[in-house]
């Protein structure tokens, strides 16, 4: 089998993740702490959409919709009821976790784009009746109030967020990691791979795809949560927004599809850049981000399909080769 | 009851103009094998030509298609060669990714050139009405129908009576195959994308006529025509009509019993419905994978 994770939990990985868990103790500054939530929190969305999109080449363009749902979820139960975030963020999961399942069900036996396309009505048809719920009782947005505590996963300052995050980040890279190397993970990169010759030894494509997807939904819907207790708002243009789903592919597919490092490099790089481009450019032109965003992925498709990890991995291969 | 009547009669006018614009996507589809996530942004552009050619000359929309489909040729055709040619043998989801892109690049283009204000053209028949008994329609409607209808038709007869439209349709059933018995289809391929982006301008072009056009308003187009042509059925251009009309029905009746805005939530249901229980669409095949 080809071997498509060109770090796995490794020394380098392992020592990314502890640099990571220094970053945040270098400086108390709140705009390094919000970038770097940012960079953790997309960084783990980019990695639970890796494992159905990148590593089971299921292209999901909607992953968006779980990640509202499960902010809608942890966020109406707290702001309206009361209840703890840590319950809606396992509710909003395990929801996240059955809508994958239903349009899991209804494409993976089709062809792939059938797949995609689901993805992307699903998030447009959440967002619509959300808005139409939302309009109907209560106004459209809802802002979440904050009663610092870890049982109201709301914190003093900043950096309480950005150790969430981090340690968000951490389990679905252990997930992935433990995944990858299990009997789940090569039954899953043989289908992402070539799935008629998957099926042709025997393995049950459709159910591998299912429970990948709902792992990938869980865990969405859990980050979509997390970053409503974070922005503490809520409201369905934003929580359903499509830029969100197209952000998770473009961070992966920048930093390296289908590796475990991809998402994270991705991000890291993307996610300050992008920040950047906003605040520097200012609310008036923010379409440009977004056209960047386009061309970003026709050029890396046609030209780097295999995003930056690949081009460092083919780059490490052709020194040794030289030595 | 008269209310019924006139919802299914206002759907079916609206459901041929949809049919010309799904078709579009359903030539290009099925003749190029290319998953084209940008088609509604096509469509998009047509629009906003349709606006401008009225909003600077005065005259009629339809009048801009004489402006409108060469240039809308001379985009095909740079899109063709920078972009959809290097796809055709790339895998499914390099198709995706880079027509998704493609679609962004065209929203936000829009939105920088054009801004974000929703823009409409009122024709000097905008308010003249036809009156048969209970039924009222609008000139707009009928014209934009009259017009889509007559370029359907004109579509079926090449496709169905000449030796260039039985070529195509040999190709889109197997390109190989096709291509063993002489048929050239490199040649095949510019008259797809050509059939394609007519359907595009006309169906732009009738819609500006009764309905605003603002840069997103192509991801809303994208998810209906693919809608229409998995009902319909992947690979069957009569299946992307009957899908259509089906589709404008579905949309007046429940924009008129429930909320327009959950249309968009009945596509989804619809389309998970047709997956589950008939994936070949209403008069398509569909290899199935497991």
């Amino acid at each position: 089998m080809a071997k498509r994770n060109y770090f796995s939990l490794g020394l380098p990985l392992f020592a990314l993740l502890t640099l990571m868990g220094i970053l945040p103790i270098l400086s108390s500054h709140h705009f390094y702490l919000h970038m770097l939530t940012l960079v953790y929190i997309f960084a783990f969305f980019s990695q639970a959409w890796n494992l159905i999109s990148g590593f089971g080449k299921q292209f999901s363009l909607g992953h968006v919709a779980f990640f509202g749902l499960g902010a809608y979820v942890t966020g109406i139960l707290y702001a309206d009821y009361g209840i703890s975030p840590w319950v809606g963020l396992l509710l909003g999961g395990v929801l996240g976790a059955l809508l994958s399942l239903v349009i899991g069900i209804a494409t993976f036996r089709l062809r792939a784009f059938f797949f995609t396309l689901s993805t992307i009505a699903c998030a447009e048809a959440l967002r619509v009746l959300i808005t139409y719920w939302r309009l109907a009782s209560t106004g459209l947005g809802t802002t979440i109030p904050s009663k610092p505590g870890l049982w109201n996963l709301s914190f003093e300052t900043e950096i309480g967020y950005t150790y969430f995050a981090y340690f968000l980040l951490v389990i679905i890279v252990f997930v992935t990691a433990r995944m990858i190397h299990t009997r789940i993970g090569f039954y899953l990169l043989a289908t992402g791979g070539d799935e008629e010759a998957a099926m042709s030894l025997g393995i049950n494509t459709f159910r591998i795809k299912l429970l990948v997807f709902g792992i990938s939904g869980f865990f969405t819907a859990v980050g979509g949560g997390f970053y409503c207790m974070y922005t503490r708002y809520v409201e369905p243009s934003i929580a359903f927004n499509i830029d969100f789903s197209v952000q998770f592919a473009v961070f992966t597919i920048v930093g390296g599809i289908g590796t475990i490092a991809g998402p994270i490099i991705g991000s890291a790089l993307l996610v300050p850049l992008s920040t950047f481009f906003r605040s520097w450019i200012g609310g008036l032109f923010t379409p440009i981000g977004y056209f960047t965003y386009g061309i970003l992925l026709i050029v890396i498709i046609m030209f780097m399909p295999g995003g930056l990890m690949k081009g460092i991995a083919s780059l490490s291969k052709s020194l040794r080769g030289r030595a | 009851m008269e209310t019924i009547f006139q919802l299914i009669t206002t759907g079916f006018l609206t459901g041929i103009v949809y049919a010309l614009m799904a078709l579009g996507l359903s030539i290009i589809f099925g003749l190029m094998g290319l998953i084209n996530f940008a088609h509604g942004d096509f469509v998009m552009l047509a629009m906003y030509g349709g606006f401008f050619f009225c909003h600077f000359s005065g005259l009629d929309p339809y009048f801009g298609l004489l402006v409108v489909v060469p240039l809308f040729f001379v985009l095909g055709a740079g899109i063709y060669r920078g972009l959809f040619r290097h796809l055709l043998d790339a895998p499914e989801e390099s198709q995706i990714i880079a027509t998704f892109g493609l679609s962004f690049v065209l929203q936000y283009g829009a939105m920088l050139f054009f801004s974000t204000e929703y823009r409409s053209v009122v024709t000097k028949y905008a308010d003249q009405i036809l009156s048969l008994g209970f039924l009222t329609v609008d000139f707009p409607h009928i014209f934009s129908t009259l017009i889509a209808g007559i370029l359907l038709a004109l579509i079926f007869v090449f496709l169905y009576f000449t030796n260039t439209g039985r070529a195509i349709r040999a190709v889109s059933e197997q390109r190989r195959g096709a291509s063993l018995i002489g048929i050239h289809v490199q040649k095949i391929y510019t008259i797809a994308i050509g059939l394609g982006l007519s359907c595009v301008a006309f169906s732009g072009t009738a819609l500006i006529t009764f309905e605003s056009v603002h840069p997103t308003i192509g991801t809303h187009f994208n998810l209906l025509c693919w809608v229409i042509v998995v009902l319909g059925g992947v690979g069957s251009l009569w299946g992307t009509v009957i899908g259509a009309i089906i589709i404008a029905e579905m949309e007046m009746i429940i924009g008129f019993f429930f909320a327009p805005v959950l249309t968009t939530f009945a596509y989804f249901v619809i389309f998970l419905a047709i997956l589950m229980i008939r994936p070949a669409g209403l008069f398509g095949y569909v290899e199935r994978r497991a």
